[in-house]
Parts: C-alpha cells; structure tokens; sequence
C-alpha cells in the first residue's frame, strides 16, 4: 500500500503512528527473539496477510460499488491478483530459496512503481527525489534477497529491514504537513 | 467556478436583472463568499460554524474519516457547490449505496434549483447571493457529486482537450500532475488535478478534483468518461454552460426581484443580456488565468453597473459582525448570511434525507436563535413539506 495516499485525518494519522510502531516492534522481534526458522514462517505469513487483505479490500470494493465503474474492471483483476499473491506465499513459505525469489520480486516490483513516479515527478517538475530515494531503496531490498536467499536470518533480516523502512516511511508521512493537489 | 463569474460576472447579472448597484455588490460578495466562508473563518469572530458554506483543504484533511464525517462534507459540499440535479434518478444498477451516491450527481435545472431560487425569494442580498453562487455552480460541476465516491467523481484516462483556435478546431490529450502548487499549462494541455486512489470514500475523490480545474476554467472545452457513465463519453462546453448560467442568473434575479412572476427551469433572460452578448462571449472564450478573466469582466462590469467594484476580500465585514452586541450578529452583513446559507443547507439536507438517501446525514435545525444570531432578520424555512423533523446531529 502507498504509504503517502493514506488517511491523514487526525486519527488517521495517530493510527498510522501506531501501525508503524507496530511494524517496527514486529521486526524487531522476528530479529531478536524468533528462531530463524520461526521468523521465516511468520514472515511469510505477513506478507501472505498484507497481501490477502489488499486483495479483499479492493474486491469487495469491487463487487459492492466499482463493478459499476468506467475502469473497475481493473480492481478486480488487481484484487484476484493480490489474493492469488497471498496463496503463493503460503504455498512456497516451506521452500527457503523460493521464498527468498518472491520477497525480491515484491520488492523490485515497489521500486519499479517508485521509479515510474520519479519519471512522471521529473516530467512535471515536481519533487521527486523522495521518490528516488525510496526506489533506490526497494530495489536494493530485492537484490539484497535473491543474493542473500540462501541464508534465512539474512533474508529474515533483509525482510525486516523494508518492513522498518517502510514503518519508518508511515510514520513520516503521517507526521508531515502535506500540501494535496485538492480541487473541488 | 471562480471568483471571475460568482464575483465579477454576478455582479453584471445582478444589475442587468435590475439590482441597484449597491444590491448588486452585496450579491456579488455573497455570491463570492460561498468559496471562502469555512469553519475556520467562523470560529475566528465568533460565529456558527454550521454555517459553513466550503471547506478549506486542511479542514477536509483534518476532518473525520467515518460516516458522520463523510456526511458533514457531503452536507456542505452537495448544498452550496454540487447541488444535486435529480434525487430520484432512476438507476438501473448497484446497491443503495452506489444509487444514493449516483443521485448526488450535480447538474443544472433540477428541481432543487428551483427550490433553491424560491427560498430567497423575499429574503436578504445575502440569500440571492447564496442562491446565485449554487445556480451558477451547477452548471460548471455538472457530472460531478458533492461527496467523497471513486465511483463517481472518477474519471478514466484519456481526456481530451477541444481547442478552438478562430475557426480551426483541434484536439489534443490532456496531461495531468498532481504538484498543487504548480499552475496549469493551458499552451501545453498539462492541468493539475488529483492522483488516483482506490478508496471509495477517501477526500481525494470528492467533486471534480479528478478533473482538476477543468470544470471551473470558462474558455474549456473537453470530452471524457465519467465513471458512472458506461464507458459512454460526456462533452463539456464551458464558454455555452458559462453563458447559459450567466443568462438563468439573471433571469433567476429578475424573478427575485418581482418583475417575473414564476421561476421556471430551463429558462434564460437572453433578452436582457442581448445587448452584451458578444461582449460577454468573448470574456468567456479567451484562454487566460484568472486574473486576467477577473479584470475583463470587472472592466465590463464597470461599464455595465456604472460603478468599479473593488476587489473581493473576505474580511470586509468581520470587523462589522465582531463589534455586534450578543443579541444583535443578525442584523449585521455576516449575520445575515450566515442565516441564508443555514437555511440553504437546512433546505438541501432536507430534501435529500426525505429522498430515503442518508449520504448527507440530517440537518441542524433552521434556527437563528440557536446558532446565536438574533436580530431582526429571520432565515426563511425551508418547504419541509412533511420531513421528520431536524434530528440534530450536531457534527457539523
């Protein structure tokens, strides 16, 4: 989920701090006090879970309200996606190499959309760095798992280290002013 | 729309209806003051926030994310900005969530803009000015809901701008980005607006941001899919909806003063126009910022009203309504017009909630005694015609 595009009313942001702190504490325990092979499972449940739920927000969005929407077609395939995402991560949370693959393509995937961003920001002349920043991130979490698949408390720790980052990122973002391109 | 029409261009249409020019200025300010009369501008001298006619973008940002929040932006927004055209919309598809949603559709000639005119009618400059801020609105946010829907206020990629260059007619795609404060490229097609978000009820999808300024730019003129619309493209040709506003707003005027008998829809004081016809069609099809939009119809309004007219500032009459006795904020200009735009939004709230859709929640109840305006003058009642009564909710 974008980090920027969230609730910023007040309680969503004090339930953005939180979720992030959450996150962060999450990591944190998959690093210090899980068993490496534990970890490994209670990583592959979170992003099977981070996945289902998107995949099941945007689908009952779908079938309540969008199915009837120029374009909604489109969060029906994006929801049936996200659950097959989440079924996958479930299947092959056993298999250490293949679990290593997965998170990269995850995480080269986040950086290929921040990059898109960065393209359109520089387009308009908008701020993108950020943006870089944030690509740049993501696609060296994925390197850094396909290299590092053979070892799970690397890869646990490489895990945990996008899931602080990302937490870290929330929070941020919650924090900030944000002007919003509004117009009604 | 911006403050070239519901100022400068209001301020024309009310003297061409008749008004004196002083009338016609405290039209025109009223008029005016719908985009800039927020909650935080009450609650800084004092006065109801209920009577909130716009919101600002923090006050959006800030406000609550649940149904009673959704529903006091839809009470402000769908009232004074996207006035629904037609509450019982036959629509052949979705949930009752998703037709509620589709009812809120904004246009012109709907009853409600009827009711609208004839809830100031014998009422106060304010209450015209009001009045004559949402005519004119429905015509530029056409297509558009007053409340937070994706599936609604989106639109698909793909829109397309129609230029008219003398008789050369081109078209060209429109390029969208989302830097707020960047100014739009009417040269070079690139407009902001705001980024697509997946969330039904998220602010980002309220009104026509998807559209970006398009909806209040006169001189547009483009083609797009509405995202309720079945893959079926609407054309917007604002220099014509422009115009046609201006004409009803006369009209509408004229009507208020007493020279026509009835207000009827789809009805348009051309006549009384004709003389600055060409005049007033050139302003609205040259492409320029509003600045320049601002001057050319403030010069014209000179010419017609016979006085210049200032530039608009909200706080001309703060001072007046903060040095008022407790008893006596009624009587003053802010008072008034806190007490026309209550009774407007008592009037639409109402009207949608007794269509069976809850989306806009319930009104306070019309009283200026509540909302501690005493005075004299009195905010009419809105034609009830057999609600249940204001529940007050008390979220405004």
């Amino acid at each position: 989920m974008d980090a920027e595009a969230m609730d910023m009313s007040r309680l969503g942001r004090v339930g953005n701090v939180l979720l992030g702190l959450l996150l962060i504490a999450i990591a944190a325990t998959m690093v210090f006090a899980l068993p490496t092979q534990e970890a490994l499972v209670a990583m592959c449940v979170l992003v099977a879970l981070t996945l289902a739920l998107y995949g099941l927000r945007t689908l009952w969005l779908y079938v309540t309200m969008a199915r009837h929407m120029v374009g909604g077609k489109a969060l029906l395939y994006v929801g049936v996606l996200a659950l097959d995402a989440a079924a996958v991560v479930m299947v092959i949370m056993s298999n250490q190499l293949l679990a290593g693959v997965y998170l990269s393509i995850t995480f080269f995937v986040s950086g290929a959309l921040r990059l898109m961003r960065v393209k359109d920001a520089k387009q308009y002349g908008t701020p993108w760095r950020r943006h870089a920043v944030q690509a740049i991130g993501y696609l060296l979490l994925g390197v850094a798992c396909l290299v590092l698949s053979q070892d799970a408390e690397l890869l646990v720790l490489v895990y945990c280290i996008g899931l602080v980052y990302g937490a870290v990122a929330r929070i941020y973002n919650a924090l900030r002013p944000q002007a919003v391109a509004y117009i009604a | 729309m911006q403050a070239d029409f519901h100022y400068y261009a209001t301020y024309c249409a009310a003297s061409l209806a008749g008004y004196s020019p002083e009338e016609s200025y405290e039209i025109c300010y009223s008029a005016q003051l719908a985009d800039w009369f927020t909650k935080t501008l009450l609650a800084g001298i004092g006065g109801p926030v209920e009577a909130a006619t716009t919101q600002l973008q923090a006050e959006i940002v800030e406000s609550r994310s649940d149904i009673v929040g959704r529903q006091a932006t839809t009470r402000t927004w769908a009232s004074f900005h996207f006035l629904p055209r037609d509450l019982y919309a036959p629509v052949s598809k979705g949930n009752k969530r998703y037709k509620d949603k589709y009812r809120l559709i904004c246009g012109p000639n709907g009853t409600l803009v009827a009711d609208t005119v004839e809830l100031a009618k014998g009422g106060t400059t304010q209450a015209v000015g009001v009045a004559m801020h949402v005519l004119a609105d429905t015509w530029a946010h056409m297509y558009f809901a007053g409340t937070p829907s994706l599936v609604i206020n989106n639109t698909s990629g793909g829109m397309v701008e129609i230029v008219h260059e003398g008789d050369k007619v081109t078209e060209r795609p429109i390029r969208f980005m989302h830097n707020p404060s960047a100014p739009d490229d009417f040269n070079a097609g690139v407009y902001v607006n705001t980024p697509f978000h997946p969330s039904e009820n998220i602010f980002l999808n309220l009104g026509h941001g998807r559209a970006g300024h398009l909806p209040d730019l006169s001189f547009a003129r483009y083609r797009y899919m509405p995202a309720w619309g079945d893959y079926e493209e609407v054309t917007k040709d604002n220099p014509s909806d422009y115009w046609h506003a201006f004409c009803q707003m006369v009209y509408a005027m004229r009507y208020l003063r007493g020279d026509v008998s009835a207000f009827e829809l789809e009805t348009y004081d051309t006549q009384a126009v004709a003389p600055w016809e060409r005049e007033i069609k050139d302003i609205l099809e040259v492409r320029r910022l509003e600045a320049g939009s601002c001057e050319a119809w403030r010069e014209l309004g000179t010419r017609i009203v016979g006085q210049g007219l200032e530039a608009f500032d909200k706080s001309t009459y703060v001072d007046e309504y903060k040095g008022a006795p407790a008893g006596g904020k009624g009587d003053t200009f802010l008072g008034r017009y806190a007490q026309a735009s209550l009774a407007h939004k008592s009037m639409v709230t109402s009207r949608i909630i007794q269509s069976g859709n809850t989306l806009a929640g319930r009104s306070l109840a019309n009283n200026a005694g509540r909302h501690g305006l005493g005075g004299g003058a009195q905010a009419q009642e809105p034609h009830s015609g057999g609600q249940d009564g204001c529940g007050g909710d008390g979220h405004e």
